[in-house]
């Protein structure tokens, strides 16, 4: 029970705004709740046949029946006839199916006076049905907050020879008020020439046919998170079982209809959340890829697929609220997000000093456009190879070769196949330390001192994974200014670390050049995996110390931030090395992240 | 039929004090005027016999005390009740927990909207339901 703020009205729990004062009300948090006696009462006020019990009664008592022949009692199960009134509070409209077992009927609620009275909400998007109640009425919808209207229109009523299972009366009693809930509304038993006739009132939904379309089968799955988050808070639940035979549409959405299958904990407390949520979902996928079992799956858009994997990725999700959050969120991150391209440039010069390039250069980009959506794929490598000749250009080359081969073999497969997600940090530090395997296994049979730096950028969607050994570096430019990415693996980046130099005496130290992690030099590698997000306007930028060494931070940033495309940055970035000396050999690979 | 107006409970033995004057258009929406005997709810009996009712309620059954006397033992002894329902806005037949049960048009039902015409079933009896357009002085 939700006490409002304002009125002091208490409200059912999983209320959002008081039914008095359409006051919005805190989140309930008591999942707990004893049977109130107000559900008790109100089967008495709802279920019209209990009044008329004690006249029935007492007219017995008068008229004993004893002179009276009895007819052979009717064997088939006969339709009424038009114009029939329901438990005092339906009026037959006409038959919607009808057979030996069971009627059904599409009935209104006729004229009672108000506070006997359904009451409806307006709101199209909502629509939740509230029943009358002993207590003080409900005004204002207790989901959105509208003021409620006389409802009672469009019921079906389901009568039969057999009693109505437990679950359903008591959710009838209770009278469950959501939007994307249309519970029983009544339930009772008349009885024709001695035989009980057992009548369940529901409000009347489409059948769900078909499967909605993914924007669809989305929205709908907000909706019905959210219900059955509310059924939960009141005791509902479906013990993990639930397809699509519970719900039916009202307004071109789905809501919970049928309650057949579900359990009713008379106090209120719900085991099985978790299990529900999960069900739920598993629907919901089957919606949008026509599999049962969630996994990544490539046709989905990145929004998507990340929310399910939040599903069947332990903890998991707790409950059916937490559902209706990732998919909301989810759904708006589809309908308001841009989806990204990368715009690369990529450049390697031998610089002016030296007559061999020992620098290689990876880009392997692939993007697939599905329903509008980009889901762009980039890996970016910029190795530099040192030892001399027939040394350090083997090394990179090395490098480059091993990393595009797995990528090609385990990468790109799985942007395409059902794969489970891949850890894309994992992959990233795999590769590197292939890469190193496969140049420690050429200079131990070259029997040269061959090795290299190498950062590389593995980039999808937004995010950035970079992982680097020795002093090539990964910068991050944007509007707001140049930042390194990566923390150089030499001598004079530990000096300034530990505050033994500043940065301004590292650019002139005798031993700038010593790098004590390299590709190639031991067996096994430390390789540290730095995620980073981007967003439209960023540049990425990898290079070798060729332009590191001879170009300042600062001028790196007004040279990419001034020129119209990455390349053209690429190009003017090799210049301005070269004119300061072009000491060594110039890599740059230049990333813009554009939106598609 | 258009229903003029509704009725109200007046014993079928008292006086009324005024008579009774009522218009009712015909199908060629000339004007008549329509006399007692005319109108009222009429309950046609199976061996033909109309009698007709200017109040409501009608208590129908086998016992005496009953608006309408069935002489049938398949019909209990107070069996149903015609009469004009507030909520539902129209008059009405509800079976008083009758051994038997009541029908219309042959339909088992408990409480029932009556129209004209509308064949109503007291265990083995049947009554034929004519309402004649009444208009209540009032």
């Amino acid at each position: 029970m939700v006490i409002c703020p304002n009125c002091r009205a208490e409200n059912r729990s999983g209320a959002k705004f008081c039914k008095n004062c359409a006051t919005r009300l805190p989140t309930s948090t008591a999942v707990t709740r004893p049977l109130d006696l107000e559900t008790m009462q109100l089967d008495k006020v709802n279920s019209p046949a209990s009044t008329q019990n004690s006249q029935t009664t007492r007219r017995l008592a008068q008229n004993p029946r004893t002179d009276t022949r009895p007819l052979p009692p009717a064997s088939a199960f006969d339709r009424r006839p038009l114009g029939a009134v329901f438990g005092d509070n339906f009026l037959y409209e006409n038959v919607i199916f009808s057979d030996d077992r069971q009627h059904r009927y599409l009935v209104h609620q006729i004229d009672v006076p108000e506070d006997l009275q359904i009451r409806l909400c307006p709101n199209a998007s909502c629509g939740a049905i509230f029943l009358p109640r002993n207590a003080v009425p409900e005004k204002f919808c207790t989901d959105c907050g509208a003021t409620l209207e006389k409802g009672g229109k469009d019921l079906a009523l389901i009568e039969a020879r057999t009693p109505i299972p437990d679950n359903i009366v008591r959710l009838a009693a209770k009278g469950l008020s959501h939007g994307a809930v249309r519970a029983p509304l009544a339930a009772f038993v008349e009885r024709l020439a001695g035989q009980p006739r057992h009548c369940v009132v529901v409000p009347r939904v489409g059948a769900l046919e078909g499967v909605p379309d993914s924007m669809q089968a989305l929205n709908w799955g907000v909706g019905l998170a959210r219900g059955l988050d509310y059924l939960h808070d009141n005791g509902v639940s479906f013990a993990g079982h639930i397809d699509s035979s519970a719900l039916g549409i009202i307004n071109g959405r789905a809501v919970w209809a049928n309650f057949t299958t579900c359990n009713h904990h008379p106090e209120g407390y719900v085991t099985e959340r978790k299990s529900d949520a999960e069900a739920l979902a598993r629907l919901i996928f089957s919606w949008l890829t026509g599999q049962e079992r969630l996994e990544h799956d490539p046709n989905l858009a990145p929004a998507i697929n990340q929310a399910f994997e939040r599903v069947y990725t332990p903890p998991g999700i707790a409950s059916a609220g937490e559902l209706a959050e990732l998919l909301s969120q989810a759904l708006e991150e589809m309908t308001s997000a841009k989806t990204l391209d990368y715009y690369m440039g990529r450049r390697t010069h031998v610089g002016m000093v030296r007559n061999l390039n020992e620098d290689s250069l990876l880009t392997v980009e692939i993007n697939r456009i599905h329903q509008s959506v980009s889901q762009p794929l980039g890996i970016y490598v910029v190795a530099d190879g040192m030892g001399g000749h027939a040394a350090g250009e083997i090394a990179s080359g090395a490098i480059i070769n091993a990393i595009s081969q797995k990528a090609f073999k385990e990468l790109m497969p799985a942007q395409f196949t059902k794969n489970a997600a891949l850890d894309r940090q994992k992959w990233l530090r795999e590769a590197v330390e292939e890469a190193n395997t496969e140049v420690f296994k050429l200079r131990r049979s070259a029997g040269t001192d061959m090795g290299s730096t190498l950062v590389s950028a593995l980039l999808e969607g937004n995010k950035a994974y970079i992982a680097h050994i020795g002093d090539s570096r990964a910068y991050l430019i944007n509007s707001q200014g140049i930042q390194r990415l990566t923390t150089d693996h030499s001598l004079v980046e530990r000096l300034i670390a530990t505050n033994q130099i500043t940065r301004e005496e590292a650019r002139h130290h005798p031993q700038r050049n010593v790098i004590y992690r390299t590709i190639g030099d031991k067996p096994k590698i430390d390789v540290e995996v730095a995620t980073h997000t981007l967003k439209v306007g960023d540049y990425l930028l990898l290079c070798s110390d060729g332009l590191s060494g001879m170009v300042e931070d600062e001028a790196i940033y007004k040279i990419v931030m001034n020129t119209p495309s990455p390349q053209a940055a690429c190009d003017a970035l090799i210049e301005a090395a070269n004119a300061a000396g072009g000491d060594d050999n110039i890599s740059v690979v230049v990333v813009k992240i554009v939106e598609a | 039929m258009a229903r003029f107006g509704k009725l109200f409970g007046r014993k079928p033995g008292e006086p009324s004090g005024d008579k009774p004057q009522a218009t009712e258009r015909s199908g060629d929406s000339a004007r008549r005027t329509v006399t007692q005997s005319e109108f009222g709810l009429k309950l046609i009996l199976e061996n033909g016999e109309t009698r007709t009712f200017t109040s409501l309620p009608i208590s129908i059954g086998r016992a005496e005390q009953n608006d309408l006397v069935l002489v049938d033992d398949t019909v209990s002894a107070n069996h149903a009740l015609i009469y004009y329902d507030e909520n539902v806005k129209d008059i009405c037949v509800v079976d008083l927990d009758s051994l038997n049960g009541v029908t219309v048009d042959d339909h088992l039902t408990r409480k029932n909207v009556l129209r004209d015409g509308v064949r109503i079933g007291l265990g083995k009896s049947n009554l034929i339901f004519r309402d004649t357009g009444y208009i209540h002085p009032g």
